[in-house]
């Protein structure tokens, strides 16, 4: 057939020409279908899938086939069928001829691009290893000056960008704590003696009535505290800030729910540790870095942790028995311990006989429940004592009158009497009727309910005082909304 | 708080309109010119500084301040019984120890026999 073919092309002169490449699969059908179209059906285009696949400089691994298109010799189609790989991103080789040199010249070619490509790769590397190298001379690679001439301009141009421009003048207004005023006339002539640049010091807009924002004077100690107070809400200008206030109750409350010497004591060491090697950290960049930031507010509540550990007797869940308990703790595992002797009193914390009984919990949770309501309470009264204060600074006689007064009269009456009924309830002495004694959330829910019934045992006096005292906070109550 | 306050702004208002209108009467040619030509061009200049006309609303106050009020009340309320927060973490935090010395020490210190000794010390 081969002789043949050759004879009969021989005979009419026809040539075909053989353009080879390489398509990725899921375009082949469409590459297919265009060279169809584009030759008017002219060529014959032959498909093979390859194995193998191929991985592209971007490491991405291509399936591909292997096309042949075939055509009569023709340079418009010739012409053609490249218009169409190259649309497809893909080279078509001429193969009719010596394949053997066209294989060496493309090999000859790939070994040009890759050292082109590497050379270029450590060119590069090179520029940017420059970039980077620390100068001593300078003492920072230049990147970084880069870097930091780049912030500055923008730093410049961002306040400039707030300047009110006007003809070969620029205004502004700004905020200055009055005190720090001088000083910053001392730096604005500073800046412009002997220049050809002119300044103005600062002038003062005397008639506006806009509110000023407020500047806080915090040191590294209340810095922690005033994020805390910042969480709430920024106090506005002038008024009185409660972090010197919070710098104690925060760490009192969090020792409180703590309440464990032990684990309070390793608290204590860690933060002593920030506090005392902050240099030491922020140099080795360690990963206590970033709370190091905090290391007063941690100094504080490991304090408080540790002492409410010592007060609540807890080392670990293991209570301290540095004095001997009150009690008779007998070998013998009865059920109710006896005193040793009536009027004794623990010196400090609770009695660690109470860690071995069985109404341990009973005991603690009413105390625990109570003593929280009476320290919350108090925190509350600071609080709308502080806005009292602040009413009275800003000479606002409805403020103080209308709002402070009020409040502070629904507050102290109502939960201010829970508080004393509680303390109340404490220091009197059930012994005897313990069934009988009153329950305090009773006789609160009594006050607005049932007219302060004061039950079958009332808590001090007798009933008839507590019953009026009840119905007249109620009144007040009322009124005073 | 309710009631006594949004009267009580009213009538300040009120009265500070009353003054307005006298100051303006009562003020000499010359020291009113004074303060405008201190400083009109900033006014001009920088629209935050202008002087706004604030419209008083009396139902806007009254519903102002039944708000405060009951969110002051309920606020009151929940803030108080918020603080047993400070119980339960308490108690979390010593029944989590208490459980931790129990399964780790306590079996160790608590137990009768001495084959329980044994089993945990000779495995």
């Amino acid at each position: 057939m081969g002789a043949d073919v050759e004879k009969a092309l021989e005979a009419r002169r026809l040539s075909f020409t053989y353009l080879a490449g390489l398509i990725g699969r899921d375009a082949a059908f469409s590459f297919e279908r265009l060279l169809f179209r584009r030759t008017r059906g002219n060529v014959v285009t032959v498909m093979n899938d390859i194995e193998e696949t191929i991985e592209s400089i971007n490491k991405f691994s291509v399936e591909k086939c292997l096309f042949i298109v075939i055509f009569r010799e023709s340079e418009r189609v010739k012409k053609s069928v490249i218009s169409v790989c190259r649309a497809f991103g893909t080279e078509a080789y001429d193969v009719s001829g010596d394949i053997m040199k066209e294989e060496d010249d493309l090999r000859v070619q790939v070994r040009d691009l890759k050292s082109l490509y590497n050379e270029t790769k450590a060119q590069i590397e090179a520029r940017l290893d420059e970039l980077v190298k620390f100068n001593k001379e300078l003492k920072a690679s230049p990147l970084a000056i880069y870097s930091w001439l780049f912030e500055k301009e923008k730093t410049l141009f961002r306040h400039l960008n707030m300047f009110y421009t006007d003809k070969n003048w620029l205004r502004t207004l700004c905020w200055c704590p009055l005190d720090k005023k001088a000083e910053v006339d001392k730096v604005i002539d500073l800046l412009t003696s002997g220049k050809k640049a002119q300044c103005s010091n600062l002038q003062e807009v005397r008639s506006h009535q806009l509110t000023p924002p407020t500047h806080f004077q915090t040191n590294e100690f209340l810095r922690s505290f005033q994020d805390i107070v910042f969480t709430y809400g920024v106090p506005s200008y002038k008024e009185a800030d409660p972090t010197l206030f919070t710098s104690i109750s925060f760490p009192f409350l969090f020792g409180i729910m703590f309440g464990d010497l032990a684990h309070g004591l390793v608290l204590l060491s860690f933060s002593i540790y920030m506090c005392l090697r902050k240099e030491y950290l922020i140099k080795s960049k360690s990963v206590l870095a970033s709370v190091l930031e905090y290391r007063y507010l941690f100094l504080m509540m490991g304090v408080f942790s540790s002492f409410c550990g010592f007060l609540y007797n807890d080392f670990a869940a293991v209570p301290m028995n540095f004095v001997s308990s009150c009690y008779d703790v007998a070998t013998d595992n009865s059920a109710e311990l006896a005193r040793s002797d009536k009027s004794c009193v623990y010196p400090y914390s609770f009695d660690p006989v109470w860690y071995a009984s069985t109404n341990e919990l009973v005991f603690l949770n009413s105390f625990k429940m109570k003593f929280s309501v009476i320290v919350g309470v108090s925190q509350m009264i600071l609080g709308v004592v502080l806005k009292g204060i602040n009413a009275v600074y800003f000479k606002s006689p409805i403020d103080f009158h209308c709002e402070f007064v009020p409040q502070l009269i629904l507050l102290v009456g109502f939960f201010g009497y829970m508080n004393l009924m509680i303390v109340i309830k404490w220091l009197t002495d059930w012994e005897g009727n313990e069934q009988e004694a009153p329950s305090i959330i009773t006789l609160l829910i009594g006050i607005p309910l049932n007219g302060s019934d004061p039950g079958p045992v009332p808590l001090y006096g007798s009933g008839t005082l507590q019953k009026y005292v009840g119905r007249f906070i109620l009144g007040t109550c009322f009124v005073i909304l | 708080m309710l009631l006594v306050k949004p009267i009580l702004v009213k009538i300040n208002h009120d009265k500070a309109q009353k003054e307005g209108y006298i100051e303006l009467k009562e003020i000499e040619p010359e020291t009113h010119k004074e303060e405008k030509t201190e400083q009109p061009y900033l006014e001009e200049e920088f629209d935050v500084l202008k002087k706004k006309k604030k419209k008083f609303d009396m139902a806007e106050v009254f519903v102002h301040q039944t708000i405060d009020t009951i969110e002051y009340v309920l606020g009151v309320l929940s803030n108080t019984a918020s603080y047993l927060r400070l119980w339960a973490l308490s108690l979390a935090h010593a029944e989590l120890s208490k459980v931790f010395f129990e399964m780790t020490m306590g079996i160790f210190l608590f137990s009768d026999s001495n084959v329980n000794f044994l089993l945990v010390n000779c495995r």
